[in-house]
């Protein structure tokens, strides 16, 4: 009697000091056989969690990017580990995963999200921490590293316009000059490039942009509001700019670099000045497959040909620095970090947003929806 | 179909009916899947996040969510109104029409309302943008200069809610016109009523329940439009259903967020009391 008692207590010893992080999986597993109670993996939860799972789930924004993830990270993990890979396409947005969260139903192991975001929520506790034992710092640009996420890939906004009615390049300063540059332009609608735009547009130095001086922003916005449609998802702004609706947009560079080679080059975009995004990939708190097995799937995805591969797929640019000594000239000039387009663009403050979206996209709304 | 409430419910015995517990699982899952939910929200719209009517103040001094609130109103009842006039016109021909003309009448109704509203909103997006079919057309024969907007502002959020909506004036009217005694028509004319005096005073009156029901209905389904006015408002055009999603998913504000939510049940209850004045429910939702 006292010795089953025994085993359990140094099973629960044991335990507390896994669920600490203390213990190695094998020094458990051995606690285990010590104790004389194989048959607990089953029961002991959360600790064994870590035991190979059997899929690993990624959510993150639909469309092209979950092909593109299941056919080279998911094929490619799914080889050397033996571990399925699904990828969720319903969007993880910051609400969605804290309250899956919440409500203890985690059912993602990985998350695409704005790097901002990761700060958001991992400061609120939702998130799983990065392993720096697993997953390497080297392969991902400084300083995108953080305690609760990392850099996953880049995105920009880009300036386009149309060539057939626009002689030359237009800046930031032309767009919101609408004597200058008659017609419609378009902004997101989520704001994320629109208000840095504006800022620069009104003559803030791109070094001073942080943090924002938001009300000269969004005046700046209103004065040319009649002319501006806002754009709700990339194939609308690429919509817009293919049927003339617009002469010119605030949109990323995937859509704007499609849009130049469906158009014959009759749209141009530059990154000068473009609003360089981090977006991170994170690992929502509880997560089924255990922290471990997330860990080595990030880490898996650090792979700078699978990234570039994924590039080619669909256009998100690569995280990790070795990426761009893999990359053709061609593929150089559509990424957001190949250094040459980098420091051309401004890069927008993850510390700034995690702090501030929510109120600055408030404003935003009600300022637009005016 | 549609009468004035009669005795027959009262006169019906007020004891348990053993045919009441085949509704007991439905009820059932109703509560857990339907009340409990609803209830959860209206506790994270005083909790969240603190304890108190925070939330609810905002209802008088945040000017945006004031603004966004009367958009929504103003919208919805312009819709209603359209939305309504144009049912009836249709309702009553369907009902005067001879049976072949019905039968593609239905059609014309029927097919658009089983379509996608995705497909809908997009469709009307194709048409009215500045170089979309109409504005070229305008411009071809030298009508306009400059393309008109008739979309990504709040007239697109009309012309999109108002075709969606049709369907859902002409369906509840024309029920209530079909119940109408044609003979009533005639015998008002037979009185030496002209045409249109007749209409107005015979069968407008009668057809009135009907009006209240479609009307009530409309506005309601009206009030939670989402996709239509996020695509054809061009992003200006902020609705309660869009502004609720962005403050639960986007800006995870889940207090301002179940507030509005409640404010918008509360509008839903609201319209169904002051039409209960006007018709009996159970008619209404088929429970007679």
């Amino acid at each position: 009697m006292s010795a089953r008692l025994f085993a359990q207590d140094c099973r629960e010893l044991f335990m507390e000091a896994a669920r600490a992080g203390r213990l190695s999986r094998r020094q458990l597993l051995a606690a285990g056989a010590l104790a004389g109670a194989a048959p607990f993996a089953g029961s002991a939860g959360k600790a064994f969690a870590q035991d190979k799972p059997e899929q690993i789930v990624h959510a993150n924004w639909g469309g092209d990017a979950v092909h593109c993830t299941e056919d080279n990270y998911g094929k490619s993990f799914t080889e050397a580990t033996g571990v399925k890979v699904v990828v969720d396409g319903s969007g993880p947005l910051e609400g969605t995963i804290q309250q899956m969260v919440d409500a203890g139903a985690t059912i993602w192991d990985s998350c695409d999200s704005d790097m901002f975001t990761a700060l958001r929520l991992g400061g609120k506790g939702q998130l799983e921490a990065i392993d720096y034992a697993i997953v390497d710092k080297a392969k991902i640009l400084a300083p995108f590293t953080y305690d609760y996420g990392i850099l996953g890939y880049w995105y920009s906004y880009t300036l386009a316009y149309d060539s057939s009615t626009i002689a030359s390049q237009p800046t930031w300063a032309d767009f919101f000059d609408v004597e200058k540059i008659p017609g419609k332009r378009t902004l997101f609608k989520w704001m994320n490039g629109a208000v840095e735009a504006a800022l620069l547009a009104d003559g803030v130095a791109p070094d001073q942009l942080y943090p924002l001086d938001v009300d000269r922003a969004l005046a700046k916005i209103d004065s040319i509001k009649d002319h501006i449609i806002f754009w709700n998802s990339g194939a609308e702004s690429q919509q817009m700019l293919l049927e003339g609706e617009v002469v010119m947009g605030c949109i990323w560079q995937t859509r704007a670099s499609v849009i130049e080679r469906d158009t014959g080059g009759k749209i141009k975009w530059t990154w000068y000045q473009a609003l360089a995004y981090p977006a991170g990939w994170v690992i929502p708190k509880n997560n089924p497959a255990g922290n471990e097995w997330a860990n080595r799937w990030l880490a898996f995805m650090q792979d700078p040909v699978l990234q570039v591969a994924v590039m080619d797929c669909f256009g998100q640019g690569p995280a990790n620095p070795a990426a761009v000594d893999l990359m053709t000239p061609e593929q150089r000039s559509l990424h957001v970090a190949a250094p040459e387009n980098y420091e051309r663009q401004i890069i927008a403050s993850t510390e700034y947003w995690a702090e501030n979206y929510d109120n600055v996209l408030n404003a935003y709304l009600d300022h637009i929806s005016a | 179909m549609v009468a004035i409430a009669s005795g027959a419910g009262e006169r019906r015995a007020r004891r348990l009916d053993p045919y009441a517990l085949i509704v007991v699982p439905l009820l059932a899952m109703l509560v857990i899947l339907y009340a409990y939910p609803l209830f959860k929200v209206l506790w994270i719209s005083v909790s969240d996040p603190s304890f108190g009517l925070g939330n609810y103040e905002k209802l008088f001094t945040a000017a945006g969510i004031q603004r966004m609130l009367w958009t929504t109103l103003k919208l919805c009842l312009i819709t209603t109104a359209i939305a309504m006039v144009l049912g009836y016109v249709v309702a009553y021909a369907i009902v005067h029409v001879g049976e072949r003309q019905r039968t593609w009448m239905w059609m014309f109704i029927l097919i658009p309302f089983w379509v996608s509203v995705l497909a809908r909103t997009f469709s009307w997006l194709m048409l009215l943008h500045d170089n979309g079919i109409v504005n070229d057309a305008l411009r071809a024969w030298g009508i306009v200069e400059e393309p008109v907007a008739l979309v990504r502002n709040q007239f697109g959020v009309i012309v999109g809610m108002v075709h969606y909506m049709i369907p859902y004036a002409v369906l509840p009217l024309y029920a209530s016109m079909r119940a109408i005694d044609p003979r009533t028509v005639a015998a008002a004319r037979g009185l030496g009523a002209r045409p249109f005096e007749a209409f107005l005073r015979v069968f407008l009156p009668l057809s009135l329940p009907g009006i209240v029901a479609a009307g009530v209905l409309v506005f309601i389904l009206t009030l939670g439009f989402f996709v239509t006015p996020a695509i054809l408002g061009g992003g200006k055009t902020l609705m309660i259903a869009e502004y609720v999603s962005v403050q639960i998913l986007q800006v995870v504000r889940w207090g301002v967020g179940s507030m509005l939510a409640v404010v918008l049940v509360l509008w839903v209850f609201l319209t169904l009391g002051a039409m209960s004045r006007f018709v009996d429910l159970k008619i209404l939702f088929g429970a007679k």
